[in-house]
């Protein structure tokens, strides 16, 4: 009872920080990429995503990348989120696969989260991942007829456990801003997901057919095939601040 | 009967190749994509990247926030850079040539970007452009985008280093 307790605090606790409203720079001169990114800098490397390959560059000089390996990951991997400096989770047409790259170049497999053939990004905070499941039927890396999200605990990264998955139309990217969850799933939705057993909607835009999603802060930068929003998110709702 | 067939597939085969005499006049056929490549010689591809003052964005791709700056990839084309510092009123300010590109990512004032098959690191500063490093051949040709397993005829007919920089619809 008292582990739960620390547990339940410490999440209490993770939450918190992750709601923070600051917007602006980033003092460890890193950008922030959208769900769909296959390039992600973390701990002093570049990770770059291409078929089934990941490759690893040194960053130690910033002007001069040098790969230092390549990992055939044996699925098509289509994204990279980097969580912290030592996990990567890289989303493939067939699963999510969780690396610790605190070794780096080294990578370590911790668990592979297999689901049926399907476009899919992630994203994570310290307790799940949220995988979005697309049908494309144009393209039959990923053509299998499911559209869902999956929320999966990672609390022990080596064993990720499915604890729900939601229907959805056909979701694209997703970002995360502390407990709220914006899926692009014809339209941008703005989801509740303090509870993971249950979903609940809280506002959506569906005049715009969202692609990706940065949540910067509590700013909201979304693309579509033909344009960019971009909204402030306060009190569960999205107020439209500019299109490009 | 046999052979009828093998005729018949035969011909249904040359009904659907199409031929395509662009860039030096090398023929590509196609027989599963919808889409034909694209290609660009290395040594062009290597003078290719360049600073245009901003013009209207199309084909939006990927995007990526750098500070006050958003990165807005057009597929194949290259990034938009926008002044974000008033996410009310965002200023287009140029666009950096990179045909070929797909995603970047930024650590300092360092951008990586794809640059077709090569990993580029490039300097934006405001009104120029300039490509510090070169890693060549990381990553995979881009494929049809029906899918990796698309492909097309004639790849044989390729020029010697010459790349895909992106395809389009037939």
């Amino acid at each position: 009872m008292k582990k739960l307790l620390i547990v339940l605090f410490s999440t209490v606790l993770l939450s918190s920080c992750e709601s923070s409203e600051s917007v602006g720079t980033d003092s460890s001169g890193l950008g922030q990429g959208g769900s769909l990114a296959r390039f992600a800098v973390a701990n002093g490397h570049l990770y770059t995503v291409n078929n089934n390959e990941i490759s690893v560059f040194s960053l130690a000089n910033p002007e001069n990348p040098v790969q230092l390996s390549r990992l055939n990951i044996g699925a098509n991997g289509e994204t990279i989120f980097p969580l912290g400096d030592s996990t990567i989770f890289i989303g493939t047409t067939s699963g999510m696969y969780i690396y610790d790259v605190s070794d780096a170049p080294a990578m370590t497999l911790l668990s592979n989260y297999r689901h049926v053939v399907s476009c899919d990004p992630v994203v994570a905070n310290a307790n799940f991942a949220y995988v979005t499941l697309r049908t494309e039927s144009n393209n039959f890396n990923c053509a299998r007829g499911v559209n869902q999200l999956d929320i999966i605990n990672i609390q022990d990264l080596s064993n990720p456990i499915l604890i729900g998955s939601f229907p959805l139309i056909q979701p694209k990217g997703l970002g995360l801003y502390g407990d709220t969850l914006l899926i692009c799933d014809k339209g941008l939705k703005v989801f509740d997901v303090s509870n993971p057993n249950s979903l609940v909607l809280l506002d959506a835009d569906e005049d715009f057919d969202a692609v990706d999603i940065i949540p910067n802060g509590n700013l909201m930068i979304t693309v579509s095939e033909s344009g960019l929003k971009q909204y402030r998110y306060k009190n569960g709702k999205l107020n439209f601040l500019s299109a490009l | 009967m046999k052979y009828l067939k093998i005729v018949f597939i035969n011909l249904l085969l040359l009904g659907l190749g199409s031929c395509d005499y662009r860039y030096g006049g090398e023929p590509y056929y196609d027989y599963n994509s919808q889409y034909t490549p694209v290609i660009m010689d290395r040594a062009d591809l290597e003078q290719s990247i360049r600073i245009i003052g901003p013009r209207e964005i199309k084909d939006y791709g990927k995007i990526y926030i750098k500070d006050s700056l958003l990165f807005i990839n057009e597929k194949f084309e290259g990034i938009h850079v926008v002044d974000n510092s008033d996410p009310s009123n965002p200023e287009n300010l140029a666009f950096i040539v990179i045909p070929g590109n797909i995603d970047i990512s930024i650590l300092n004032d360092v951008i990586y970007a794809d640059n077709a098959v090569d990993l580029i690191a490039i300097k934006y500063t405001g009104d120029s452009v300039r490509v510090i490093d070169r890693n060549r051949n990381i990553f995979p040709e881009l494929p049809a985008p029906e899918g990796q397993y698309y492909s097309y005829e004639g790849s044989a007919n390729r020029p010697e280093n010459s790349v895909i920089v992106k395809w389009v619809l037939k």
